[in-house]
């Protein structure tokens, strides 16, 4: 009896969905799900949230939100003295650290690539700033920086490169720089495995090959190698691009934005406004500027790493 | 002969130089740190540095365990990082073998997020998470600071497990499904084990963004006991100044030692998280 009604038929549509649910076509998205929801909470809305906010003019405590259009930008672009300093900033900052960091990292992954005894140990220092958080960093650099007590106003002194100790944080003329060491010495690691990485691909037999032509050293680098270094180079440079215009834990540390905003940069800019004068619409507007000059780069290297894949 | 052996050696001094001159840069914090934590104050304050501390000595330490919060900051640090890692984990796990082994519709779309999730600006998510999560009483608690970390290491740990899970080879789980597991089961029983070194660069990868990160924990805890460890000392040193560099040291290098344990037996992992996605093979 049991069976039998069983058997009776479902309704067509019912059958349909039940038959879709269980379709293979839709596994996919049950494995989806715990990825998908949190992203969509988690960094989906508050993008969109932070764009909003950007035309709006939001109070805290109030929890009041005003549409303003605009406005945030105009006055941004216009009115604010800070702003055109701190883009310019930004950008002497991200270009110095990237082209630093991808040089170093270049030859340092050059070295590391011969084959030579304690290459392992080398390795292995040359990528150790990447386990020190960037406020840690800060701390440390801010005492060699020191003007009396550094390690290096000592050490310039005693090279003799300088003949008084230069105040390295405080100074209006080096903030930006010193602070720039500090990135470039965080960012080292990463430019060093990926080039190096890159490097590993090249295989031997091209080297032979051009040497047989009649290569010497430079020209086989730049023939062999640089050529076959431009993809990952690529990304290198690309990810530590959006990495220097976004950061900001060792300059807040470091100087938080000063003397006299000489390292003013716009993420400090846009936390000091969201959380100091709690201008949260205004700040998210500077969020929503960095997001505009950062979408070059983030677009070609999603593009770059779709493309790898396939 | 005599010529292709002077190049080499030629190349070597090149290289021995350049690691030489490199590492003493990259390195030198590190021994700076850990020296100055066993100085005495007479030692701190010279105008020639110290290089090695003479007469070394465990107080600022000592100080620093019974006079500060660092041993809390600590436990909250390592709290806060291993829920964000085992969190990060079962998030992305059952994702990224989606993305590895099915087609479905948004697939790309689904891609970009995840590659381009993270590239965006901190300060433009930070804002609007702090409003929702005041809304929702989250911030100055644990798990406020533990969902943010989460959602800013999902992407890119789906997408670098997605590409480690690409290099197992199919046939595993079929064989397992004739055999006559689930799906899931051959995931559990056959896949997982295998792609466990995937697994362990993503854990690792989460666990260093939680107990590295500072931005968010500044913002969004109030309480002094329960600061992480970024905050605890960039707090100690706002209050204490920096007269006190050798506590100030002690302090860092308790923020360091784990990381870098994990650097001495897991680089492997490390590098392999450092450049997932961007290197072939």
């Amino acid at each position: 009896m049991t069976t039998k009604s069983l058997s009776v038929p479902l309704p067509d549509s019912l059958e349909r969905l039940s038959r879709r649910l269980s379709n293979r076509h839709i596994t996919p998205y049950y494995y989806l799900l715990p990825t998908v929801i949190p992203l969509l909470l988690l960094t989906v809305y508050p993008l969109l949230r932070g764009i909003y906010l950007a035309f709006t003019q939001y109070n805290l405590y109030n929890k009041d939100t005003t549409l303003v259009g605009v406005l945030n930008f105009v006055e941004l672009t216009t009115n604010d003295t800070l702003f055109w300093g701190a883009l310019a900033n930004n950008i002497i900052w991200t270009v110095g650290i990237v082209a630093i960091s991808y040089l170093l990292g270049l030859l340092t992954s050059i070295a590391l690539n011969e084959n030579i005894p304690l290459r392992g140990l080398f390795r292995g220092l040359a990528l150790i700033p990447w386990v020190c958080p960037a406020v840690v960093a800060a701390l440390a650099w801010r005492w060699i920086f020191d003007p009396h007590f550094g390690m290096l106003n000592y050490m310039l002194m005693e090279i003799g490169l300088i003949n008084r100790n230069i105040g390295w944080l405080g100074d209006k003329n080096t903030a930006l720089l010193a602070t720039m060491i500090v990135a470039v010495w965080k960012l080292l690691p990463f430019s060093v495995v990926m080039l190096l990485a890159g490097l590993q691909t090249v295989p031997e037999e091209l080297y032979e090959a051009a040497a047989i032509d009649g290569a010497g050293v430079l020209g086989r680098f730049r023939w062999v190698t640089l050529p076959l270094l431009n993809r990952v180079g690529k990304i290198a440079i690309l990810l530590t691009t959006i990495w220097a215009f976004n950061h900001f834990d060792s300059v807040y540390v470091l100087t938080g934005g000063g003397p006299g905003d000489t390292t003013m940069l716009l993420s400090i800019m846009s936390y000091l406004n969201a959380f100091r004068f709690f201008k949260i619409g205004y700040a998210s507007a500077v969020g929503v500027v960095m997001l505009i000059l950062l979408l070059l780069p983030i677009t070609l290297y999603t593009r770059q790493v779709l493309e790898d894949v396939e | 002969m005599e010529l292709f052996i002077r190049r080499r050696l030629g190349r070597y001094v090149l290289a021995y130089g350049w690691l030489l001159f490199i590492s003493t840069f990259t390195a030198f914090p590190f021994f700076w740190m850990l020296t100055s934590s066993f100085k005495a104050r007479a030692e701190i304050f010279t105008r020639v540095p110290v290089l090695f501390p003479k007469a070394p000595t465990l107080a600022n330490y000592n100080y620093v365990f019974t006079e500060t919060p660092a041993g809390r900051y600590f436990l909250n640090s390592l709290y806060i990082a291993t829920v964000t890692t085992l969190l990060a984990l079962v998030l992305t796990t059952l994702g990224a073998y989606a993305l590895s082994r099915f087609q479905f519709r948004m697939r790309r779309s689904l891609g970009v997020w995840l590659i381009a999730g993270q590239m965006f600006p901190g300060v433009l998510m930070l804002i609007p998470l702090f409003v929702t999560l005041t809304r929702l009483n989250l911030v100055n608690t644990y798990a406020g600071l533990i969902i943010v970390y989460t959602m800013a290491a999902l992407p890119f740990s789906t997408w670098m497990l997605k590409g480690y899970f690409d290099t197992v080879p199919r046939e595993l789980e079929d064989s397992a499904m004739i055999d006559g597991c689930s799906r899931l089961g051959a995931i559990r029983r056959v896949f997982l084990p295998v792609a466990a070194p995937g697994i362990a660069a993503v854990a690792l990868f989460a666990f260093t963004i939680a107990w590295q990160e500072f931005m968010f924990a500044l913002t969004m805890m109030k309480d002094q006991s329960k600061y992480p460890l970024s905050v605890g000392i960039n707090f100690f040193v706002g209050i204490a100044g920096s007269v006190v560099w050798g506590n100030i040291m002690a302090m860092a290098v308790l923020i360091i030692v784990p990381g870098l344990i994990f650097f001495l037996f897991l680089q492997r992992y490390m590098i392999s998280g450092l450049t997932a996605g961007a290197v072939k093979g």
